[in-house]
């Protein structure tokens, strides 16, 4: 499928509406993950996400691009709170999008759970976080197909809003983070990971936006990376003049499992007031040898040494997630790293 | 029981040890007394196998079994056990989880049952009476924020659960205070059993006061210079290690 086919195919839903561009080859966004790579051999005939979850109703979803576009007709709203489970099954080898729209108005946990088994999902989630609330979000990429994701989230003043997001599906999966803290006090705490193999390809693109005051932000994204495959991560942030008091901070880390694993990470810091606490890290390396000859000592054979070393590595992102989600994401993740 | 015929090593290219012969019979402690850089954590690395480490000459034997070409692992379950000098923080693995994964390795290798949740965590309670280890730090990562006291005390107690035939313990006093020596010596003390083999590696006569060694030998660049009793200790606590070297360049 070619972006213009996709167009064509988003067009057709919105009888004829004007579309912003896809991006382009060029678009530095896109630097490691091509939109042409996204598309990839999908079939250009529309399939269908299909969102089940409690609560969810149906609305209409303004076309702002092909996301929207795509996702006309199968858009839920959940004024919400407590626990919100919701999984976005692709159905048919096509292109799908689907939309989330969440006004929470209490304490929320939100899980997102992506299957399927072909296609491309372009689906938006759009979250609002209001003043004094806490919303938790679980985000799994567990679908054979690939994944062009959107995550829009505003925080306003004192909102907290925490993210898990784990990628471990199909060629190519890429998800858009995009996190505004609007209001004085806003927090967001954001972690990734993602587990790949074979040649498969996965992109965190992170922007947290400091708006406001006194807000403070945390990335942490990791990724096991083994055989050919290669994770992306890029994590943007950018502080508004006259957001005084920020606090932002930014950790990634990737461990390669093999000689042609790859890992690209791009911090991007956009600084427009001087009253700011930033910092980045990444640290792409292999397995401690010391670590490995410690386990072996204690008789544990090599592979039974590297599992664990891995498992701790990814279970410490397991750990950043809410306490009721953490026992599903420990199986996940037995099963991601056993394949 | 344990070995070391001639041994000699090297790491990129510099040779360490230097020709090595020691023989450790069951029952006995020999203690290693040397200066820094002289080659005593060397020694245990190459006994239990650390891959940085080539071995160029001689051989390292357990009941006259030749170890070198055996993986670390093996030499583990064949009841080779290192108290490691810098134990490794293991971060997002719990103490506990590392524990029984040890453990269970070791039984299995021997041909005993895996022990399940309950038994282990038995076992491990009573252990860790032992040395006097807090019971939370079992839920905590490996290592992972403790004190130099906890970390030792930690290997202490994996020596008690693994229960080696051979026993290497390098520098188990460096970064203590006397309290946490007193218990790190009295753990090694009740471990010391008419079957095992222990060898001691350390700077200080001080730890040698808790745990009295029934062999002392002092280790200069690469080799065992000068054997001795107990007092051999106390004379290089008094006398330093120059006399050892002075007395060896007129030998």
């Amino acid at each position: 499928m070619t972006g213009e086919e996709l167009l064509g195919l988003a067009r057709d839903r919105t009888g004829g509406a004007t579309l912003a561009d896809l991006p382009a080859a060029r678009d530095e966004a896109h630097k490691y993950t091509p939109f042409a790579r996204l598309l990839g051999e999908v079939p250009a005939v529309a399939a269908t996400l299909r969102t089940t979850g409690e609560g969810l109703e149906s609305t209409e979803l303004p076309v702002r691009d092909a996301w929207s576009a795509l996702a006309h007709g199968a858009t839920v709203r959940t004024p919400a709170s407590g626990r919100v489970d919701v999984v976005h099954e692709l159905v048919g080898d096509g292109v799908a999008g689907g939309g989330l729209v969440v006004d929470a108005d209490g304490d929320l946990l939100l899980v997102e759970r992506f299957t399927g088994n072909a296609g491309l999902a372009l689906p938006c989630t759009t979250i609002r976080v209001p003043a004094g609330v806490t919303v938790e979000h679980v985000r799994v990429v567990d679908a054979d197909g690939r994944h062009a994701g959107r995550v829009t989230v505003e925080v306003e003043g004192g909102g907290r809003y925490r993210l898990v997001s784990v990628l471990a599906g199909g060629a190519v999966d890429r998800v858009e983070i995009d996190v505004r803290l609007s209001d004085a006090g806003a927090e967001a705490d954001l972690h990734g990971l993602v587990v790949l193999g074979g040649s498969q390809h996965a992109d965190h693109h992170v922007t947290v936006r400091h708006d406001a005051p006194s807000c403070t932000s945390r990335q942490e994204f990791r990724a096991l990376v083994s055989d050919r495959a290669r994770s992306v991560f890029t994590g943007r942030v950018v502080v508004r003049r006259g957001a005084d008091g920020t606090d932002a901070g930014q950790l990634h880390r990737a461990l390669l499992l093999s000689d042609t694993a790859v890992a690209n990470a791009r911090p991007q810091l956009e600084i427009h007031t001087d009253d700011v606490k930033a910092s980045h890290g990444t640290a792409v390396g292999t397995l401690d040898d010391e670590a490995l000859f410690y386990l072996r000592q204690r008789g544990l054979d090599a592979d039974q040494a590297r599992a664990l070393l891995v498992g701790a590595f990814a279970a410490e992102v397991v750990d950043a997630a809410p306490e009721a989600a953490r026992e599903e994401l420990r199986a996940d993740l037995q099963r991601w790293t056993n394949r | 029981m344990l070995e070391l015929v001639g041994l000699k090593a090297e790491i990129d290219g510099k040779p360490i040890l230097k020709g090595v012969d020691l023989v450790i019979r069951p029952g006995e402690v020999h203690a290693v007394m040397g200066p820094n850089a002289s080659g005593k954590s060397t020694l245990s690395k190459v006994i239990t196998g650390h891959p940085d480490y080539v071995v160029t000459g001689g051989d390292v034997r357990l009941d006259g079994v030749s170890l070198l070409e055996m993986a670390p692992e093996e030499r583990a379950r064949a009841g080779v056990f290192l108290s490691f000098q810098h134990p490794v923080e293991i971060p997002g693995v719990a103490t506990s989880v590392f524990l029984k994964a040890a453990v269970n390795a070791v039984r299995k290798a021997r041909g005993q049952d895996e022990l399940d949740a309950a038994a282990f965590l038995r076992l491990a309670r009573e252990k860790m009476k032992l040395v006097e280890m807090d019971k939370e730090l079992l839920h905590r990562s490996l290592n992972e924020g403790f004190s130099g006291g906890e970390k030792k005390r930690n290997e202490i107690l994996q020596m008690a659960l693994l229960e080696p035939r051979v026993a290497i313990l390098d520098e188990p006093d460096s970064g203590l205070d006397v309290d946490a020596l007193r218990i790190v010596a009295s753990g090694v003390e009740a471990l010391r059993t008419p079957e095992r083999a222990i060898l001691v590696i350390t700077h200080y006569q001080r730890l040698l006061d808790h745990l009295k060694p029934d062999f002392t030998h002092v280790f200069l660049d690469g080799r065992i210079v000068r054997s001795g009793g107990p007092e051999l200790a106390l004379e290089v606590e008094t006398r330093g290690y120059q006399w050892v070297r002075d007395a060896e360049a007129t030998a």
